[in-house]
C-alpha cells in the first residue's frame, strides 16, 4: 500500500456482532483519495435512495485521509458519511480530534458501522481489536460524561471517544456526535449512531503510519506548522469568532431569522468582548499549532458557571440570529449543545424561525411551556436548547428540524431559512451573491464550508465583485472542488494553505507521504468527488427545483448596510444556476452530463 | 476631507479604539490614509496583511492602495478572512 494508507477499512455488523476487514484498494485511492471521496464511494455503493435514516440498513462511515494521524500540522481530520436524518439525503460532515488518528494507528483508514445492536453498547477498538462492550450504564448521560467515563475505564483521552448525547437517543434529527469538545456537528449523525444502539465509539492504537520519504515528509512538515503558526496568529489569538465584527460591518451577518443582516448590538458578542470578559484558554486538535478554539467561563449572572468554546457560527446562530446579544447566554447555549449533542447551527437558526413564529403570533405561549420566546429571550434561547434535547412542549417539534416545522407550518415556508432541509449558516447571501451558490449547490444542503465559501474571494478579485453574477459559477465550483479534497485528505482547512493546497495546489507532502504524484490531480479528484455526490443527490430527488434558495432570500430585499436593496431574485439566482451548472458541466435540471461523467471516470465507477 | 476610518482585530488591539474620522488632503489616495494610520499608531505590520474595504468594496477591486479616497468615505482595515 502507498505511504499514509493502513490499506484496510473496518466493518462492524452491530446486527451480527460480526467484524470484518476489507482491504483499501489502490485505485480508490488514486480515484478518492481518502476522508470525505471514499466514504462518498461507499455511500454510493451501498446506501440506496430506499434506506431510510434512522433504520438498521443506514450506515456510519467514517473515513480518514491520508494525512491524518501523520507528524504533521493539523492531521486531526476524519470524514463521516451517512444519511441524514435532519434533511433525508446525502451527509458528509467532520470533526477533528483524536479519534481519526488512533483508528489509523488501530490499523485502519475507516470504519463502516452497519445493522443495529440488540442491546445499548458502546464499541472499543483497540489496537486493532474490537469489542462490543454494554452501555446501558452511559445510557441518558452527557456526551462530556460519557467521554470522561469511557477515557478514564481504557486509559486513552476523552477526544479519542466519539459520543451521541441524550438528544440523538431522543432522535433529535440534528443531533450531532462530539468528540471530546469537537464535533460532527451538522445533519444529525448523532440520532443514527444512537438508533443503531450504540452510544460511543473509541479507538486506541500504537501502530505507525507508514511513510514513504520520512525525513523529506519531516522537512516538509516542518515548514507547514510553521507557516500555519505564524499566517494563523488571529486564529490563535481570537478563534473564528473575529468574523462577528466584520461580518456585520459588511452587511452579511444574519440577524433575525435573516429580517436583516446588521445586529446593531454585535459589539457584545464579538471576539473582542469575548476576550475581554469570558476568555481562560485555547485549546487545539490533534498536532495542531494553531489551537484556534477559545475556552470561556462565565463567572456571574445568569448563566455563572457555563463553559464552552463558541465558533463563529454558533455566535451567529444563537447570536445574532435569535437577536440575543448576551455572550454568556450563548456559552451557555454552547455548552448545553455539546452536552445534550446538539448542532449548534440548525438549533440556533430553528429557534430563530420559532422566535419570528410566536411574534407574528402563529405560536404562543401554551406551545412553549410558558417561554416568551422573542428575538432577544436569552433565557428563552437557552431554554428551548434543552427543551428540543428532551423533546419537551414546543421542543418535540423543533427536534424533528426544518422539515417538521414545514409541516406544521407550510403557509411561513417562506420563512424557514434552509436549503435542502438543513438551515442557513451566519452568511447572509444577498450581501455576497457567490454564496448563494454556495449555499443553493452545496452537497449536504445548506453550508458555506461543502458549498465553497466565497466572501473573500467576491471582496479581494475584480472579477468576482460580491454583487456580480457572471463567473460566480466557476468560483464556486473551485471552491468547492478544493473542499471536497481537502476534506479527503485529513487535515484542516485552517492550515491548508501552509500546505499549498488552495485551488491551484503546490508542494510535494503528499508525494513524500505517499510515494506517488497526487498533488497534480487534487482538483480534478476533487471535482470527481463533488460530481459523485451530485449522483448521489439526483437519486436521491434533488434537481434544480432544490437548489432554490429560501422564499425570504428571493422576495425580501435587505432593507439596510452596505447590501441594502439586494435581493436573490428569481431571474437573478437561476442566471447564477445557469453560470454554474455551466462551468460545472451539468444540465439545466442540474445533473451532470454524460460528457462529464466520462471525463471524470466515474462511468467506471458505476459499472463497478 | 474628512473619512471615517474603522479598525477591527488585530488592528484595533493596538490602536486601542475602533472607529475614528481622519484629516487629509483632497485627492488623497488609499496609501496617504495607510501612511497616516502608520504614523498616529505604528501598525504597518498589521495593516499588511489586512483586509482593506473602501465603502464595503474590496480595495483590490478597486484600484488598490491608489485608491482615490473622497470626503465621507469609509475605510475598514479587517483581519485576513477565511471561512469557518
Amino acid at each position: 500500500m502507498l505511504g499514509g494508507y493502513m490499506g484496510k477499512v473496518l466493518r462492524i455488523d452491530l446486527t451480527r456482532k460480526n467484524v470484518s476487514v476489507e482491504s483499501l484498494p489502490i485505485e480508490v485511492v488514486t480515484k478518492f483519495l481518502g476522508g470525505r471521496g471514499i466514504a462518498a464511494l461507499i455511500y454510493y455503493n451501498e446506501i440506496g435512495p430506499e434506506v431510510a435514516p434512522l433504520s438498521p440498513q443506514n450506515k456510519l462511515i467514517f473515513m480518514t485521509g491520508p494525512l491524518t494521524g501523520t507528524p504533521a500540522p493539523a492531521t486531526t481530520k476524519t470524514e463521516l458519511v451517512t444519511k441524514s436524518p435532519e434533511t433525508g439525503h446525502y451527509l458528509c460532515s467532520n470533526a477533528g480530534g483524536h479519534f481519526g488518528p488512533h483508528l489509523k494507528f488501530c490499523g485502519y483508514d475507516g470504519l463502516i458501522l452497519e445493522g443495529r445492536a440488540a442491546e445499548p453498547t458502546y464499541i472499543a477498538i483497540i489496537n486493532g481489536e474490537v469489542q462490543f462492550l454494554d452501555a446501558s450504564d452511559l445510557w441518558g448521560k452527557k456526551t462530556d460524561e460519557v467521554a470522561t467515563i469511557l477515557s478514564r475505564r481504557h486509559g486513552c483521552r476523552p477526544e479519542q471517544v466519539v459520543t451521541a448525547g441524550p438528544a440523538g437517543e431522543k432522535r433529535v434529527v440534528f443531533a450531532c456526535l462530539q468528540v471530546g469538545d469537537r464535533s460532527f456537528g451538522r445533519g444529525g449523525a448523532g440520532a443514527v449512531l444512537a438508533s443503531k444502539n450504540v452510544k460511543a465509539i473509541l479507538a486506541y492504537g500504537s501502530g505507525k503510519i507508514p511513510i514513504a520519504d520520512p525525513e523529506e515528509f519531516r522537512v516538509l512538515a516542518a515548514a507547514a506548522t510553521k507557516h500555519a503558526r505564524e499566517s494563523r496568529i488571529n486564529h490563535t489569538k481570537y478563534g473564528t469568532a473575529q468574523y462577528v465584527a466584520p461580518m456585520n460591518e459588511l452587511g452579511a451577518f444574519p440577524t433575525r431569522n435573516f429580517q436583516t443582516a446588521i445586529f446593531p448590538e454585535y459589539q457584545k458578542i464579538s471576539a473582542e468582548t469575548m476576550k475581554g470578559e469570558f476568555w481562560v484558554r485555547n485549546k487545539g486538535c490533534y498536532r495542531c499549532p494553531v489551537a484556534c478554539a477559545q475556552y470561556c467561563e462565565v463567572r456571574a449572572g445568569k448563566f455563572k458557571g457555563a463553559a464552552s468554546d463558541p465558533e463563529y457560527e454558533t455566535i451567529g446562530t444563537l447570536g445574532g440570529q435569535c437577536g440575543v446579544s448576551d455572550l454568556s447566554a450563548i456559552i451557555a447555549g454552547n455548552m448545553l449543545c455539546d452536552q445534550y449533542g446538539i448542532d449548534t447551527m440548525s438549533m440556533g437558526t430553528l429557534i430563530a424561525l420559532c422566535m419570528e413564529l410566536f411574534e407574528k403570533g402563529v405560536i404562543n405561549e401554551r406551545d412553549t411551556g410558558g417561554l416568551k420566546l422573542t428575538f432577544g429571550n436569552a433565557e428563552a434561547m437557552v431554554e428551548m436548547i434543552r427543551a428540543t434535547a428532551e423533546r419537551r412542549h414546543l421542543g418535540d417539534l423543533i427536534a424533528e428540524g426544518m422539515r417538521g416545522l414545514a409541516a406544521r407550518f407550510p403557509e411561513h415556508a417562506d420563512i424557514m431559512m434552509h436549503v435542502k432541509w438543513l438551515p442557513l449558516p451566519a452568511y447572509d447571501p444577498r450581501a455576497f451573491y457567490g454564496n448563494a451558490l454556495t449555499y443553493g449547490t452545496s452537497s449536504r444542503g445548506a453550508c458555506h464550508n461543502v458549498g465553497g465559501w466565497s466572501i473573500r474571494a467576491e471582496l479581494l478579485t475584480k472579477e468576482y465583485d460580491r454583487f456580480a453574477i457572471k463567473g460566480k459559477g466557476l468560483l464556486i465550483k473551485r471552491l468547492q472542488d478544493s473542499r471536497a479534497y481537502v476534506d479527503s485528505l485529513g487535515i484542516c482547512t485552517v492550515v491548508r494553505s501552509g500546505y499549498g493546497y488552495g485551488d491551484s495546489p503546490t508542494g510535494e507532502v503528499l508525494e513524500a507521504l505517499t510515494g506517488i504524484s497526487l498533488t497534480p490531480y487534487l482538483m480534478e479528484i476533487g471535482e470527481r468527488i463533488y460530481n459523485l455526490e451530485r449522483v448521489i443527490l439526483n437519486r436521491e430527488g434533488y434537481f434544480r427545483d432544490e437548489d432554490m434558495l429560501p422564499g425570504r432570500l428571493m422576495k425580501e430585499p435587505l432593507p439596510e448596510g452596505p447590501a441594502k436593496g439586494h435581493v436573490l431574485d428569481a431571474e437573478k439566482y437561476n442566471l447564477l444556476l445557469d453560470d454554474y451548472y455551466a462551468a460545472r458541466g451539468w444540465d439545466a435540471e442540474g445533473r451532470p452530463t454524460p460528457e462529464t461523467l466520462q471525463r471524470l471516470g466515474l462511468y467506471e465507477v458505476f459499472k463497478e | 476631507m474628512r473619512v471615517k476610518v474603522r479598525y477591527f482585530l488585530p488592528c484595533s488591539e493596538r490602536t486601542v479604539r475602533s472607529d475614528e474620522e481622519i484629516e487629509l488632503e483632497e485627492g488623497s489616495s488609499l496609501r496617504d490614509l495607510i501612511q497616516e494610520i502608520h504614523r498616529r499608531y505604528g501598525i504597518g505590520d498589521l495593516i499588511s496583511s489586512s483586509f482593506i474595504t473602501v465603502n464595503g468594496k474590496g480595495a483590490p477591486q478597486l484600484s488598490g492602495l491608489d485608491t482615490k479616497l473622497r470626503p465621507g468615505d469609509v475605510i475598514c482595515f479587517m483581519p485576513p478572512l477565511s471561512g469557518g
